[in-house]
Parts: structure tokens; C-alpha cells; sequence
């Protein structure tokens, strides 16, 4: 949900403050949780980070906005979008993504069947 | 520096690495320490690992604080010239007319009010917002549910399946390397696109494409085992991966005033929408096959086609 506060916090000040300032408290919640002393706290200064880098695509989006006419904006939204991709490979995935198996799963498993029907 | 063109494109590629834009390079910089992170934490330990990133991240913001400048207008190291194409580019926004009002009407809405009335009333605005929605309802279904469907479909483990999970996003890309920018400068000057063309272009290509190679997925599976699934997997990710140059270029095309609330707006709706695909898609599962995820999935796809090239628009609402 910070994106919202954080996009439209750019539209009135301007997106150059609130990228610096999320990149500020971005790297004191990375330092913070290098000096945790217990797992709540870790998780507090996690989910800090989690909220102040949340502003940071829909700022990028509102500061590219003046230095480009329409011309060049795909290209900048795609170079924008590659992060994503060039870590994509190195990622584990991992199987039914982030739930246990259900008991139909292992009764599909248990009967051999497959399911691309 | 050569044509304007030649010169915004060396801006974009600028965007990329160094102000005017490092936005780019801050996301970018956070995506890539994840494949690192596991390697830095064995050496310094996790402490040492977050110390490392939090200094870079605040080096960043140093470099941030003394490079980056608002707009072209204020940045002194960009060229008389560069700074005139530009402003002549990104038109201001239109004056608001000013009604005369009599004693007795009420007092108008805030102008912020007034803004987002237009912004959310639009339908140039929510196409956007439903492409934005079914891209990412698609591309979370392949990242969370394609090792599932390997390993139920033909028993494979996703450590077993080095080609299956590396070859889509190696396939997405090369498009976004190698196709997307020649492929628009070839639309442009070969056919004459406007840019609202190139935008609706590369965006019904992209879902119509994906929806195409997942329905064809099944099929394909089961007449070429798993190299089949792995072709219509990197096929459907090599399509998704002309959106950026689509719709979400489009966010900044529909709004002069508000970009950073319209786009916050836009990527939460579509954060909602990835986290209820892959629930959707379990619950579809529960009925035993994977055909109809399939379809359902490739039918959203057209459905943001249509509604794409229905009401997309490149000129601002505001």
C-alpha cells in the first residue's frame, strides 16, 4: 500500500525527495537489521523495508515521466522491467509454490495420474 | 550529440545507469543482490551481508542526493538544446477553465479532488489498470505453478528441470534486449505507427500471444512430453515480456499531474491480482485438471486485450 502514499507523495513534492528518501530509510532498515538482537526485531526492521521501498517503482514511473517524450518511454519501461527478469533465472522455484500439498494431491499422486488433460 | 532522437535515446539509456534517472539502477541494484546474497552471507555472515547492501543502499542515496535533478529545466549538466527538445516534448498541463460562480453555489472541490475524479473516471486510465491486473494474474501463475504442473505432469523436481526454469526467462529476456526497441523503431518508420498504435500493438501481441502458447500447452505436453510444456512456457514469457513496452510505458503517456499516484494505484491493483492468482488457480486445481486454469487464464488475457484496444489512449486525461 505504500506505493499509493509514496506515488502520490512525488506527485506533490516531487519524485526526486521521496526516492531519496526511500533509499535513505531502505539503507538504515538494511543496517538495522544487521544489528538485530532477537527475530521480532529482525522482522520489524524487514517490514520497514518492506514499506519504504514500496514507493520506488511508481516514483521511478512519475520521475521518468518529464525527461522523456512518448518516443522513448517504452524503452525506458522495459530497462525499468529487466531487473525482474535477470534474477529470474538464478531463482529456486519451489513445487505448488508456496502451499503444502493438499490431500488431493497426494491422492492424484498415489493414483499416477496425469492431469494435462 | 546527434538527432533528437539519437539524443532522448542516449537519455533513456542514461535513465538506466546514472541520473537523470537512477530510479532504474535502485531497482534494478536491489533485484540483483538476491542471486548474490546467499554467496556474500557464507563469506561475512548474514550480519556482514546486510551491512554490505544497507552501505551500498545508502551510497546510492548519497550519489542520488548530488546527481539526479527533477527535470531537465533544472539540471545544469544537460544541454541547452537537449533541455529545449524536451520541454517541447512533455506538454504542460492543460489550464483548468474557471466558471463563474454565483454567491449561492457551494465552493468547488480541491483541485487533488478535481484531478482524481478525472484520473479514476477514466476508461484510458482502468484499461491500463486491467492489463496491469491480467499481467500479472499471468505471469504468477507460471512463476508459482509451473514447478507444480512439471512435477505432477511428467514427476519432475525442479532441481531436475535446469532447461524447463531457465529457458522463459532467458527467452523474456532476449525480447526485451534484443526485440522490443528494434521492433518499435521498425513499426515507426516501416509502417508509419503512431505511438497509441505502438502501444496497443505491443500489448495485444502480448496477451494475445501468451494466451495462445498456454492453451496450446496441454496439447503440446502431451504429444511432446516436457520440451513441449518448455516451449509454450518461454513462448508465453517471450510475449509477456512486450508489455513494458506497451501498457506500462502508457502510464506515462495518460497523466501529466498525477504519474506517481496513477501508477501506485495501477501496480497495487495488479500486487492484489498476483496474490489471488495463484489462490484462484489452487482452487481450479482442486477439480483435478489443468486445462481449464488454462484457459481461464488465456481468456482473461484476451479479455485485457480487448479492453486494452478498446480504450487505451496516449493523450493525458488531465
Amino acid at each position: 500500500m505504500s506505493q499509493i502514499a509514496g506515488g502520490a507523495l512525488a506527485d506533490r513534492i516531487g519524485p526526486k525527495r521521496v526516492i531519496l528518501w526511500a533509499s535513505v530509510l531502505g539503507g538504515l532498515c538494511t543496517m538495522a537489521s544487521a544489528s538485530a538482537g532477537s527475530i521480532e526485531a529482525l522482522y520489524a526492521a524487514q517490514v520497514l523495508l518492506g514499506v519504504s521501498q514500496g514507493p520506488l517503482y511508481p516514483t521511478s514511473v512519475a520521475f521518468l515521466s518529464p525527461w522523456l517524450p512518448p518516443t522513448e518511454r517504452s524503452f525506458a519501461s522495459t530497462v525499468l522491467d529487466l531487473g525482474i527478469t535477470v534474477v529470474s533465472p538464478h531463482e529456486r522455484p519451489h513445487p505448488r509454490g508456496n502451499r503444502e500439498p493438499t490431500n488431493a494431491d497426494h491422492q492424484r499422486r498415489q493414483a499416477g495420474t496425469t492431469t494435462h488433460s | 550529440m546527434g538527432s533528437p532522437r539519437e539524443r532522448a535515446n542516449a537519455y533513456a539509456t542514461l535513465d538506466s545507469d546514472l541520473s537523470p534517472a537512477p530510479a532504474t539502477l535502485s531497482r534494478q541494484a536491489s533485484l540483483l543482490a538476491l542471486p548474490f546474497s546467499g554467496r556474500i552471507a557464507t563469506a561475512l555472515g548474514w550480519r556482514g551481508a546486510f551491512r554490505l547492501w544497507g552501505a551500498l543502499g545508502l551510497a546510492f542515496a548519497a550519489l542520488w542526493a548530488g546527481l539526479a535533478r527533477e527535470d531537465p529545466a533544472s539540471c545544469s549538466y544537460c544541454a541547452l538544446e537537449e533541455r529545449a527538445f524536451l520541454a517541447a516534448a512533455a506538454q504542460p498541463p492543460k489550464p483548468k477553465r474557471r466558471r463563474r460562480r454565483s454567491a449561492s453555489q457551494p465552493p468547488p472541490p480541491p483541485a487533488w479532488i478535481a484531478t482524481a475524479r478525472t484520473l479514476l473516471c477514466s476508461g484510458s486510465v482502468w484499461c491500463i489498470f486491467g492489463a496491469h491486473m491480467a499481467f500479472n494474474f499471468c505471469i504468477y501463475f507460471m512463476t508459482s505453478w509451473a514447478p507444480s504442473y512439471y512435477q505432477e505432469t511428467f514427476g519432475m523436481r525442479p532441481e531436475d528441470s535446469t532447461l524447463a526454469f531457465s529457458l522463459p526467462p532467458i527467452v523474456d529476456l532476449l525480447v526485451k534486449t534484443l526485440v522490443s526497441t528494434p521492433l518499435e523503431a521498425f513499426l515507426r518508420t516501416a509502417r508509419g505507427f503512431s505511438t497509441l498504435q505502438c502501444r496497443r500493438a505491443f500489448t495485444t501481441a502480448g496477451f494475445l500471444g501468451s494466451a495462445l502458447s498456454l492453451v496450446a500447452l496441454p496439447a503440446a505436453s502431451a504429444r511432446y512430453g516436457a520440451l513441449g510444456a518448455t516451449a509454450c512456457f518461454s513462448l508465453a514469457n517471450g510475449f509477456v515480456a512486450l508489455h513494458p513496452a506497451g501498457f506500462k510505458a502508457n502510464y506515462m503517456d495518460v497523466t501529466r499531474s498525477s504519474p506517481g499516484v496513477v501508477t501506485g494505484i495501477g501496480n497495487t491493483l495488479a500486487s492484489f491480482a498476483a496474490f489471488l492468482g495463484p489462490v484462484f488457480v489452487g482452487s481450479v486445481l482442486q477439480n483435478g485438471s489443468w486445462t481449464p486454469v488454462f484457459v481461464a487464464i488465456a481468456a482473461l488475457q484476451l479479455l485485457a486485450a480487448l479492453g486494452y484496444g478498446r480504450y487505451a489512449s496516449t493523450t493525458p486525461v488531465d
